[in-house]
């Protein structure tokens, strides 16, 4: 097998003393040579890529999203909690996975200890221009692709009661999911919602926190709810509902606000969840500060483990008749 | 005489991590003439010019020589162990770079996947010094990036302090997220062959001497998902987290650090965070496979 490897290319370097003349054709001012010189430094300029026709090597996993096919032969060996967030375009989906990533692997969720990932590099590619490592000054998370739409994320976790608790994110793009809301179903999302075990709908925070997008926002989710429920998927799906950027919901009702997401829904009985990838601090005694990782330990507890098939649910979903209490009270109304 | 049957040595780790300092110190530490309960060199090997070429470095206080890429300098010598058969240590020096570049691509170098899959005892070596776990970036910016107006003027530019970001690397990920992915990639390698006991050596210890009650607690708060990895392998693999100060001291802190003689000049602390010599990874094993036996 061919081998590639790289060397730096040395140009020369330059002298940091400001009383030696050697940048400018002179000599060493301590009368040394220059490589022995301290304040001499060579400078790399280049990196040559130098190929070895001799050297054998023995391929290793890359750490990175799984495709489909990939994925089968780990869950072969090690089933796993199959979690499919849906969310439109910038809801959230993807720095949801990193966050709970995030949280596991820096030890800020002390009931679960992280035991391993076949796509460390995969969360780390997607997580890392929201760290202070990129060099940026506002976290972002680049978006998922219709190209890298479908790839698995995969994190081992370990519960306080010494149970395994293995988690597989599929990572869809939002465009992909926001065709969904308007029937059109993908084959990656079809394929994707068959293993589901959870499917959190995941509802922009951002979005939910503007007045004049708020009721756009819900019909839009609720659009979302109303097209996965006719979807094929396994009897025991547990399908919730998560708002992301809580940190931004000042001042919202939120409660009103899953009321609204949910009613008349499958998820009008599942759990609710809040949570806030970035802190925000308490401005006063009224507005209490938002830590990052808001929610987190509540929906690991919930999609860690496969839910229980649900009796009163008959798949597809028929949403059952309103309340009586629910009917000509106007949709957004308090 | 019969040669004592290897004992084989895998030292892992990326690049400027310690380990060549460490085999430097090591052997410097072992031919210093030591009294009999203490481990010792005796008998000069044959070819000792790679040895004495990073020893005499080290004593020096300079830097160790780099090997290129793909070179690696094998190291072997029989140590006498006190109340047992000598030893035969095997040791190759394999360079950080091909760590580095298991992780760059999803391969291996056949040599260092030998030195690993082969050996007796693994030691990954996690600097002290330069160990970092990437933070989040928590704060709350003002807009979303397609909400933001872009900069109307360079000076504008340099006022809102935005930085050109940088592109994700593999070679820019902080040490957690590197020696957590390589730890599972040699797991890889080594999945039909018997798991060697593993001890993590934070190197240059002196730096972070009385952060942690113990290395391993400095482990579980620096670089925590190399260390609930670990936590994890203990379930199936002997494992050990020590300290060892191989200069001695920062040469910053302690210029003449170099002036102590050898057997003086290292140190380091054990599992328990007790002071212990430059052999500490070596002690650790030999505790553990006699606490076995």
């Amino acid at each position: 097998m061919t081998d590639v490897d790289v060397e730096a290319v040395i140009d020369e370097g330059s002298c940091s003393n400001p009383e030696c003349t050697v940048n400018h054709g002179g000599k060493c001012a301590l009368g040394k040579e220059l490589l022995d010189c301290k304040f001499y430094e060579l400078t790399v300029v280049d990196e040559l890529v130098r190929v070895e026709s001799d050297t054998k090597t023995i391929p290793l996993p890359a750490g990175e999203a799984l495709r489909a096919d990939e994925l089968e032969q780990i869950l072969a060996e090690h089933p796993a909690s199959m979690v499919v967030p849906l969310g439109l375009v910038k809801a959230g989906k993807t720095t949801l996975m990193c966050l709970i990533f995030d949280q596991v692997r820096t030890r800020r969720e002390p009931q679960w200890a992280f035991t391993k990932s076949k796509t460390i590099l995969g969360f780390a590619r997607r997580s890392y221009y929201a760290s202070y490592g990129s060099g940026r000054g506002s976290p972002t998370t680049p978006r998922t692709s219709r190209l890298t739409s479908g790839l698995h994320l995969h994190l081992g976790m370990r519960a306080r009661d010494d149970s395994e608790a293995p988690i597989v994110f599929v990572d869809l793009s939002g465009e992909h999911v926001a065709a969904l809301a308007d029937g059109k179903v993908d084959p990656v999302i079809a394929e994707a919602l068959k293993r589901a075990d959870h499917v959190p709908i995941i509802v922009n925070g951002r979005d939910i926190a503007n007045p004049d997008w708020r009721a756009r926002a819900i019909y839009e989710a609720r659009a979302l709810l109303g097209v996965v429920e006719k979807q094929p998927m396994p009897a025991h799906v547990s399908v919730s509902v998560i708002v992301t950027k809580g940190d931004l919901l000042v001042g919202v009702d939120v409660e009103k606000v899953f009321d609204d997401l949910t009613r008349g829904t499958i998820a009008e009985q599942s759990p609710r969840f809040l949570t806030a990838d970035r802190n925000s601090p308490a401005e006063d005694d009224a507005v209490p500060a938002v830590e990052r990782g808001l929610g987190v330990a509540q929906l690991l507890a919930h999609i860690a483990t496969s839910p229980a098939p649900r009796p009163d649910v008959t798949w597809p979903f028929t949403p059952p008749p309103a309340p009586s209490k629910m009917l000509g009270r106007a949709w957004g109304a308090k | 005489m019969t040669r004592p049957a290897p004992f084989r040595i895998a030292l892992v780790g990326l690049p400027a991590t310690g380990k060549t300092t460490y085999i430097a110190a090591l052997w410097a530490y072992l031919r210093s003439g030591l009294s009999e309960t203490k481990y010792r060199v005796t008998r000069v090997p044959d070819d000792t010019t790679y040895l004495n070429a990073i020893a005499k470095a080290w004593s020096e206080r300079k830097d160790m020589p780099r090997n290129s890429p793909g070179a690696t300098d094998r190291v072997e010598f029989t140590i006498e162990v006190p109340n047992r058969d000598p030893l035969t240590v095997v040791i190759p020096d394999l360079p950080g770079e091909m760590f580095l570049n298991a992780l760059r691509r999803p391969s291996i170098d056949e040599i260092p996947a030998e030195a690993v899959t082969s050996c007796d005892l693994l030691l990954l070596f996690v600097n002290g010094k330069t160990a970092k776990t990437f933070a989040p970036l928590g704060d709350h910016e003002a807009t979303d990036e397609n909400e933001t107006e872009p900069p109307q003027s360079a000076e504008d530019a340099t006022a809102d302090n935005t930085q050109a970001p940088n592109e994700f690397a593999i070679d820019d990920l902080d040490s957690d997220t590197l020696n957590t992915e390589l730890l599972h990639r040699l797991g890889y390698l080594l999945r039909d062959h018997p798991r060697p006991a593993t001890v993590v050596v934070v190197s240059a210890w002196d730096v972070v001497d009385g952060t942690a009650e113990s290395p391993e607690e400095w482990l579980k708060h620096e670089q925590p998902m190399t260390w609930q990895y670990i936590d994890e392998l203990r379930r199936t693999t002997r494992i050990g987290v020590v300290g060892i100060s191989a200069q001695g001291a920062d040469y910053d802190d302690d210029p003449k650090v170099h002036h102590k003689t050898a057997y003086e000049r290292s140190w380091g602390r054990d599992v328990n965070g007790n002071m212990t010599d430059i052999a500490g990874p070596l002690l650790w094993h030999d505790g553990v496979a006699q606490a076995g036996s």
